[in-house]
């Protein structure tokens, strides 16, 4: 029985996946490895059983962990991928607790929550376009999660929720430190991430108690707005090569659109109103607030901290005075197509959040386990 | 009938400026040519008139039958018991607050449209502004905090953006780095308030903070603080005073309805909002009293001796924003009020009327000015230096600032350092990226 | 003994060593020369460097200031693909040998190669996306073979430019900038120090200069600035010494050798080029302030370097690099090549350029590839840039000249015989062009003349509500009269009551004014002003033109004008006022000015019954820069009361009679009619017109009549400049517009200035009169025919030289660089000390002009074309110094135009070389607005009205 949010969901990795398949590249993969990571990751969403759900996500892992660009990153996504794989032969053996380990590291270790960022964060310096792959995949993973795995080990999510959030917490805000002190886009990009990937860990954690869409709205932005964020990394690097955040950038004044849309994707990250992001914010401090106020404070301070990491790092590279004319092209008609249909996606969903939200109360009634 | 009436004018006062802007933002994104002057003013000031009527047929309407009303529609969020309303207050408060943003807003844009013709940056200067007029109406009419947070955010990313907005020069933009910084500290304590206040008062209604009453002494107390606190960041009040000067980076126009008109006093809009929470909150009103008088004090002594018209104008206008904080804090709501609306018309014509200055001066030589008054006369010598000293140097506040929040980014880098050493001695990447 | 313990024992300022004064010296000459903005005065932006040929002066310049030396190359190549330069004039102005250097190229060939094509590329990522995405898209095979040759070949090194200051070298390691902290103190210190009356609290110990009053601020313990715990320790080691000494000691401590400092030293003023530069100005003219500030440059550099030598010493520290300076400067800068993918570009241009194969480029040898590229980087794009600026004045120059050379005969042969219906005097302004072509082509019997807008009598004058007298003449000139505007007789009580209302008007506006910063003061006026000022604003934002039309209406009637008249009269003999000039003008001394003037003008006979002299002033709201409007010649003032002041003297029997003395025919039948243009709002207003003799009235009806029309037409070419006045205007419409903008608080550009000029053109108007010139020419009148003796023209030109070049200068600077030599966009702008504007919330003065003001112009060395031979400007260029540094410097562009066989011939590198213009035939339209009207772009010469037959 195929649910909307399944539906929903799909549709959101397509559009997340051909965001970096759109964006002219620095170093660009193979677009077949590419396909195949996406369409692993819907596999695994459809899949009526977990077992099958972990294995997709496994290999949908290995694909990524094939175009990531640096060592590290991909010893890293294979352990994840081990991890899924773990998770699924665990839950094969109706070993709940250890399924619901396994898959809490695989998340933790493929959104960078520190301190198991040191896959991502080598991959954001070295081809910061696969962690854009990386983030589209990603709700297919959260999904596989709260449906297979925390029904297996539903006393143990409960009874973990407080830590997980607290740590996730706590990794969130030291991605915030991070992303204040980046000095150039890749590690403002590596910290945004890793923020975003501690935010997630709270989230998945607060699921364990019933607070599901929290999750579901975090995981969804994380793909949308954070890919949007890296694919106009990638974007504008492409264009101008690396860029340091400390001397002025100036680059607004070639590429007005990409710097807007940097923009408009950075503050839909931290929870821009109207946009997803705030709808998951507010759906995520409350249920923090309910595991513990002090993980609440703690996504608060994070959230700031990486406002005003993005405000800096946002002017450090599109303005100030310009350091030359650059001479390539603005975004493409493709490009801009692709990047406004996302931004239409989470504007939609900022404005009225009651559509996901639905899907998601239809699979996961109030109430429930 | 008058319900729907009044639905759908709330309905066009908040949503007229967003359609402009959603307007505006396809066409950036989707056409190939970038917007024209004439497209870009058409929407925006059009969609700030529909604002603007809106906001009067509100206010006609409250007139009519002028009883507190909620305008509510289907929730934004609904998860169980979790709802987030969509619901607006009218009252006389909002009422008023409404009708005057809406005015002040679309007369800024109608000046900027003269004034910023043919700057680089027109098309980001027009949407900002509408995002503003949207989160300003938000604030003005919402009936629940959570919308009201929305409307808040959106002023303070619109503040950031309109300091920065000579993106080419070194200073805008690290004063809107400043003032961002400080709005994003201080919403910690709106963010937590609006949570907590749902968790202890079952609801995000301004009318569940009628309640608060029944709460311990610290609960109400620290509810309260959280509010105070985002009010003080978003009012520039002491300690957070050091963005507000440097805030005058923008063109006239914004700084006018930002740090004049309307932006600048939406942190006692906010207690004004707020305040049955406050009255139950004594500890906290004696905080606010101390900090607007001490802001007040503060404020009016640097303006003396600043000798550039706009920050002459920024710390006159502290200084009357602390006594309206005190006025709050203190109780006098209705007087707050009226001096709140007063003052934001009076700072926002002198705003506008900056580049006059030198005109102005020439006009008044000979009349005398610079006269000392009773309490310089009675410093003494040394004394008077000293003061004069620490007035044109605002008390050094910008550097205790800036020395306090060093830490932040000093714990930052060294962590950063620490752990790219970390991540290097495990990487498996050898070759440099 | 008590002197000794006497801080200001040593006070008293020691002589500077004298490299000290030279330094200081070199410096002036590099700050900005503006003085209090009140008054603005156009100015040559480099004047300093005047004694230096243009285009070193430019490079100098730049490389001192930062400042952009020429347009940017993009801009110059879109000139040359909308054919605003042509092929031609980039090789008439391009220099470079014959000397082949390879693949068939000449020196000028790889020169004129790199200035048709964008060949050298700095942006090489930009490069790349551009080559991926086929935006860029070279020939295939010469690509290949560009790209195989040099594989493993690399270009030679770039040089880079030496650091000057601890900065630079801080900087280029990617520190952050030790400015900063130190610009933040001086800032606010400077301003507080200069202030003319914009603080409520004015800093206590102004009178002992600058370093003394920062002294007592820090002394009296206020607080240090962040990381300023040595200046305290300095300050007590320093107790009481001399500005020099300390410059002397801080330079020791930061390892400043003789060698080097005089380039530190300037560098260092150079760093907050306002504020020195206000220092500097206002220590040689303390009269422009309103209270003697005391400023001395070698003090703010003493307070300077107090405040920078711990910082620099702490930053340095940080970056682990000496401080000492003679060590900083010689780490290493290293050098940067040009990159491999950007090489080939360049390989593949020229060689595309030079016709050559791929198998061409493929067998060049490494020597001739080095010359290739050793030639490409002896033309680096300063170079370009320098060429294109000539070429691009070159263009203009044929333009015009053709134009000129083409119109001669058919203006020569309609020559009008017998006088004028009426005559109109104008100022030479080149704002004033379009309304003398409108008023001729109202009727062809008016004639129009054009003399700088003073009109020879330079006063200081007082108007009816002015404060102070103020000078109405050219900058360099100090008048020795002064003139007051009295009432008549019997409107004396009218006066007493104006001023009396005006009095308390003043002070209710100056308590107001200081009431709105005092904290009881602010309450009850937001109480009870705010709503009043509240709805003033929304009404002058909504209906500007409404507002000021109410706003003058209530002020007539509140404040009522009575009826006034010039005193130009001196009476007694020998009167002098308190700042001890003359009040008015003898006899004689009349007699002297309008001699000089009419005969300037070349009008000593035939004078027409009715002669209207027009000076010039603008009109707008809420801008600082409005006096940069008004009239050059009259000081940054409006011309109105020297017109009427000329107007008065001309009609006056005796006056007349020792003009005919003097061999001028005037008529007794001819009367003089002072008035004043506002070019912002194209208002006319007419003096004294109660006197006018009834027999001219129906004539002066018909002058008027004439006016109102050629001032609407006049709105409606300006109007077709402003982007947001819609093309098509009808005559009145364009009056209403151009009236809305003067009245409008939110309007930037009231109005666009001396924005388009270009050209000088000294003589008859015969040669000019019914030629399209848009704007552009100062227009002086000189008739040779009547000046055997050069004269004449030598009192005009060393008088139009200087101001012309000064103003178009100061637009040139400002419009190349806008940020360093102007003033940025006026839309930050913040009034500060009464002195000028910053930027937002605290920056350095902002001298020179604003983008509004600018952003029109083309930055064009004025062409100065004069009706004289080239033997006769020698001589006078001989005599006359500062015409001859303009002319051989070639700040300015001189063009010789024979009076009798209209020869033309143009000053450059030294000589007259001959100008043969072509001959082609000006297109003709029947009114201006047919040829200008559908357009808002600079527009040709034109010739206007019916052919000739």
């Amino acid at each position: 029985m195929i649910s909307t949010l399944q539906l929903v969901l799909a549709v959101i990795i397509a559009v997340a996946s051909s965001l970096p398949m759109l964006f002219v590249d620095h170093a660009p993969p193979a677009r077949g490895v590419r396909l195949g990571a996406a369409v692993a990751a819907i596999v695994a969403l459809f899949a009526p059983v977990g077992e099958i759900a972990f294995a997709a996500l496994a290999v949908g892992l290995l694909f990524h962990a094939r175009t990531c660009g640096s060592r590290s990153g991909a010893a890293g996504l294979a352990l994840a991928a081990a991890m899924t794989l773990g998770a699924g032969l665990a839950l094969a053996l109706d070993l709940g607790a250890w399924a619901w380990v396994a898959s809490i590291a695989a998340l933790a270790l493929r959104t960078g929550g520190w301190p198991l960022h040191v896959g991502t964060a080598a991959i954001a310096e070295r081809r910061p376009g696969a962690l854009v792959d990386l983030a589209a995949t990603l709700p297919a993973a959260v999904f596989v999660h709260l449906h297979h795995v925390l029904p297996a080990a539903p006393e143990l999510a409960h009874a973990a929720a407080p830590v997980a959030v607290v740590a996730g917490a706590a990794a969130a805000v030291i991605g915030g430190l991070a992303s204040v002190s980046a000095p150039d886009l890749r590690r403002l990009w590596s910290a945004s991430y890793s923020m975003h990937g501690g935010m997630l860990l709270a989230a998945v954690g607060a699921a364990g108690r019933g607070h599901v869409a929290a999750a579901i709205f975090v995981a969804v932005s994380f793909a949308l707005a954070l890919g949007g964020f890296g694919a106009m990394v990638v974007a504008i690097e492409s264009r101008t090569g690396p860029v340091t955040l400390r001397a002025g950038g100036g680059r607004s004044t070639s590429f007005p659109r990409i710097t807007w849309t940097f923009a408009f994707f950075a503050a839909a990250g931290i929870a821009l109103p109207g946009t997803i992001g705030f709808a998951a914010d507010d759906l995520l401090l409350h249920a923090l607030w309910e595991e513990s106020p002090l993980a609440s404070t703690l996504m608060l301070v994070a959230s700031a901290l990486l406002a005003v990491g993005l405000l800096r790092g946002f002017s450090g590279a599109f303005l100030g005075s310009p350091l030359k004319v650059w001479t390539a092209g603005d975004l493409s008609m493709s490009e801009r197509w692709l990047s406004g249909a996302v931004i239409a996606v989470l504007v939609t969903s900022g404005i009225y959040p009651m559509w996901l939200l639905e899907s998601v109360l239809q699979v996961y009634p109030v109430g429930a386990p | 009938m008058f319900e729907t009436a009044l639905s759908v004018s709330v309905v066009l006062t908040v949503l007229g400026p967003l359609v402009a802007v959603l307007f505006v933002a396809s066409n950036l994104v989707f056409m190939p040519q970038l917007p024209s002057e004439r497209l870009v003013r058409g929407a925006i000031i059009g969609g700030l008139s529909v604002s603007l009527a809106g906001a009067l047929a509100t206010g006609g309407s409250w007139l009519l039958a002028p009883l507190p009303a909620e305008v509510e529609f289907s929730p934004w969020l609904k998860m169980g018991s979790y709802v987030v309303p969509i619901v607006f207050h009218i009252d006389a408060l909002s009422v008023v607050f409404s009708a005057l943003a809406a005015l002040l807003t679309l007369l800024s844009a109608r000046f900027s449209s003269t004034y910023l013709h043919r700057e680089p940056g027109y098309t980001r200067y027009f949407v900002v502004l509408a995002l503003f007029g949207t989160g300003v109406q938000l604030v003005a009419l919402a009936g629940a905090l959570d919308l009201f947070f929305a409307g808040w955010e959106l002023i303070g990313l619109a503040s950031a953006l309109f300091i920065g907005f000579f993106k080419d020069r070194r200073e805008p933009l690290l004063s809107a780095i400043r003032a961002f910084a400080t709005y994003r500290a201080c919403d910690i304590g709106f963010f937590l308030g609006l949570v907590a206040t749902h968790e202890l008062l079952g609801s995000t209604r301004l009318s569940a903070l009628e309640g608060a009453g029944a709460l311990s002494p610290l609960a109400r107390n620290v509810l309260a603080a959280c509010f105070l606190l985002a009010a003080l960041g978003k009012s520039a009040q002491l300690p957070f005073s050091s963005w507000l000067p440097r805030a005058m980076e923008g063109p006239t126009p914004s700084s006018a309805l930002f740090y004049g008109g309307i932006s600048v006093h939406t942190g006692l809009y906010l207690l004004l909002r707020t305040h049955a929470l406050l009255d139950v909150a004594p500890v906290v009103q004696g905080v606010g009293v101390g900090l607007g008088l001490l802001t007040a004090l503060f404020a009016a002594l640097v303006a003396r001796v600043q000798t550039d018209a706009k920050s002459t104008i920024a710390f006159s206008t502290l200084a009357q924003t602390g006594l309206i904080l005190a006025e709050i804090a203190a109780g006098f709501t209705t007087l707050a009020l009226v001096h709140l609306v007063g003052h934001a018309l009076l700072r926002m014509s002198q705003y506008l009327r900056a580049p006059s200055t030198l005109t102005d001066a020439h006009l008044l030589l000979g009349e005398t000015r610079n006269h000392a008054i009773w309490w310089e006369r009675a410093l003494g010598d040394a004394a008077r230096t000293r003061l004069f000293a620490a007035s044109l140097h605002r008390f050094r506040l910008d550097e205790w600032t800036e020395a306090a929040v060093a830490w932040v980014w000093w714990s930052a880098t060294r962590f950063s350092d620490l752990d790219a050493r970390w991540r290097s001695r495990v990487a498996l990447d050898r070759e440099p990226s | 003994m008590a002197a000794l313990t006497d801080p200001h024992f040593f006070a008293p300022a020691l002589e500077p060593a004298p490299w000290l004064r030279a330094t200081l010296d070199h410096a002036r000459h590099l700050l900005p020369d503006q003085g209090p903005m009140g008054i603005f005065v156009h100015h040559n932006t480099l004047h300093g460097l005047q004694h230096l040929p243009f285009h070193e002066a430019v490079a100098e310049g730049a490389s001192y200031t930062g400042a952009r030396p020429y347009l940017p190359e993009a801009r110059f190549r879109a000139a040359v693909s909308e054919g605003r330069i042509e092929r031609r004039d980039l090789e008439e102005a391009l220099s470079g040998s014959d000397r082949p250097v390879a693949l068939g190229l000449t020196e000028r060939g790889v020169r004129l190669a790199l200035l048709m094509a964008p060949l050298e590329i700095d942006d090489v990522d930009g490069l790349r996306h551009r080559l991926r995405t086929g935006a860029f898209r070279p020939d295939p095979a010469l690509w290949r073979a560009s790209e195989q040759r040099l594989r493993g070949w690399s270009a030679p090194p770039h040089a880079i430019r030496p650091p000057r200051r601890h900065r630079d070298v801080l900087m280029a390691l990617g520190g952050p900038d030790p400015d900063v902290r130190v610009h933040a103190e001086l800032q606010r210190l400077c301003a507080a120090f200069l202030d003319q009356g914009q603080a409520l609290w004015v800093m206590p110990d102004r009178a002992a200069g600058f370093l003394r009053a920062v002294e007592h601020l820090y002394r009296a313990g206020g607080g240090v600035p962040r990381g300023g715990a040595g200046l305290l320790a300095d300050l007590d080691r320093l107790a009481g010494r001399p500005a020099e000494v300390i410059v002397e000691d801080s330079l020791a401590a930061l390892g400043v050798d003789d060698a080097t400092r005089d380039e530190f030293v300037v560098a260092t003023l150079l760093a907050l080029p306002g504020w020195g530069g206000m220092f500097s100005r206002l220590e040689r003219r303390p009269d422009e302030a309103h209270h003697d500030p005391h400023a001395r440059l070698v003090e703010f550099l003493a307070v300077r370097l107090l405040l920078e030598r711990h910082l620099v010493a702490d930053a340095c520290r940080e970056a682990v690099v000496p401080l000492d300076w003679r060590a900083l400067r010689e780490m290493p800068a290293g050098e940067s090549r040009t990159d491999p993918l950007a090489a080939a570009v360049l390989l593949c241009g020229l060689a595309e350029a030079a016709g050559a194969s791929a198998t061409a480029v493929e067998e060049l040898d490494d020597g001739a590839l080095g010359r290739l590229f050793d030639a490409a980087l002896a033309f680096p794009p300063v170079a370009r840039r320098r060429v294109f600026q000539d070429a691009y004045e070159g263009r203009y120059r044929r333009q015009i000249l053709d134009a000129v050379a083409a119109h001669r005969p058919e203006a020569l042969s309609r020559l009008r015989k017998g006088p004028a219906k009426a005559g109109f005097v104008f100022c030479i302004d080149e704002r004033e062009e379009s309304l003398r072509r409108a008023v001729e082509e109202q009727d062809p019997g008016f004639e129009t003349w054009g003399v700088a807008g003073f009109f020879g009598v330079a006063i200081d004058y007082r108007g009816l509500d002015d404060h102070a007298p103020g000078a109405h003449c050219p900058a360099p000139v100090t008048p020795a009269h002064e003139v007051h505007e009295h009432p008549v007789f019997p409107q004396r009580a009218r006066l007493a009551r104006r001023e009396h209302r005006r009095s308390l008007w003043r002070r209710l506006m100056r308590r107001l004014e200081s009431g709105t910063r005092h904290l009881a003061g602010g309450a009850f006026q937001s109480l009870v002003l705010g709503p009043m000022s509240g709805a003033s604003m929304i009404g002058n934002v909504f209906a500007p033109r409404a507002v000021s039309t109410m706003h003058a209406r209530l002020s007539a009637a509140v404040l009522p004008m009575p009826t006034t008249r010039l005193r130009s009269v001196r009476e007694p003999l020998g009167a002098l006022t308190d700042r001890g000039k003359h009040l008015g003008f003898t006899t004689a001394e009349k007699v002297d000015r309008v001699v000089a003037t009419l005969t300037n003008l070349g009008l000593v006979r035939e004078l027409p019954p009715i002669l209207v002299i027009i000076g010039h002033g603008s009109t707008s709201l809420n801008n600082p820069h409005e006096s940069a409007h008004d009239c050059g010649a009259c000081g940054g003032r409006r011309g109105g009361a020297n017109a009427r002041l000329f107007a008065e003297m001309a009609n006056r029997p005796e006056v007349r009679a020792g003009v005919r003395e003097r061999g001028i025919a005037i008529d007794d039948h001819t009367w003089f009619v002072g008035a004043l243009h506002d070019t912002s709002n194209d208002d006319m207003t007419y003096y004294d017109l109660d006197r006018l003799p009834s027999t001219h009235t129906e004539a002066f009806d018909h002058v008027v009549h004439t006016l109102e029309n050629a001032r609407r037409e006049n709105a409606r070419e300006r109007a077709r400049r402003f982007d947001d006045a819609p093309l098509g205007l009808s005559p009145e419409q364009a009056l209403r517009h151009v009236q809305g903008r003067a009245s409008s608080l939110a309007q930037p550009r009231p109005e666009y200035g001396h924005c388009t000029n270009a050209v000088a053109i000294v003589g008859r108007r015969a040669l000019t009169r019914g030629l399209f010139l848009d704007r552009r020419p100062f227009l002086v009148s000189y008739d040779p025919a009547v000046d055997p003796h050069s004269a004449v023209l030598e009192r005009i030109l060393a008088a139009v030289g200087p101001v012309g070049a000064g103003i178009n200068l100061e637009y040139w600077f400002s419009s190349v660089d806008n940020e360093v030599y102007g003033c940025g966009t006026k839309l930050p702008h913040n009034v500060t000390g009464l002195l000028g504007v910053m930027n937002g919330h605290q920056s350095d003065l902002r001298t020179g002009l604003p983008w509004q003001m600018v952003e029109l112009h083309e930055p064009m060395r004025l062409l100065l074309i004069v009706e004289a031979t080239p033997e006769v400007l020698l001589q006078i260029a001989g005599r006359q110094a500062e015409v001859r540094e303009l002319v051989v410097n070639e700040w300015i562009q001189l063009v010789s135009l024979d009076p009798s066989s209209g020869r033309m011939q143009r000053f450059h590198a030294g000589a007259f070389v001959p100008y043969s213009p072509d001959e082609r035939p000006l297109p003709r339209a029947a009114r201006s607005s047919d040829w200008c009207a559908s357009s808002r772009e600079f527009l040709g010469p034109a010739a206007i009205g019916p052919a000739h037959v």
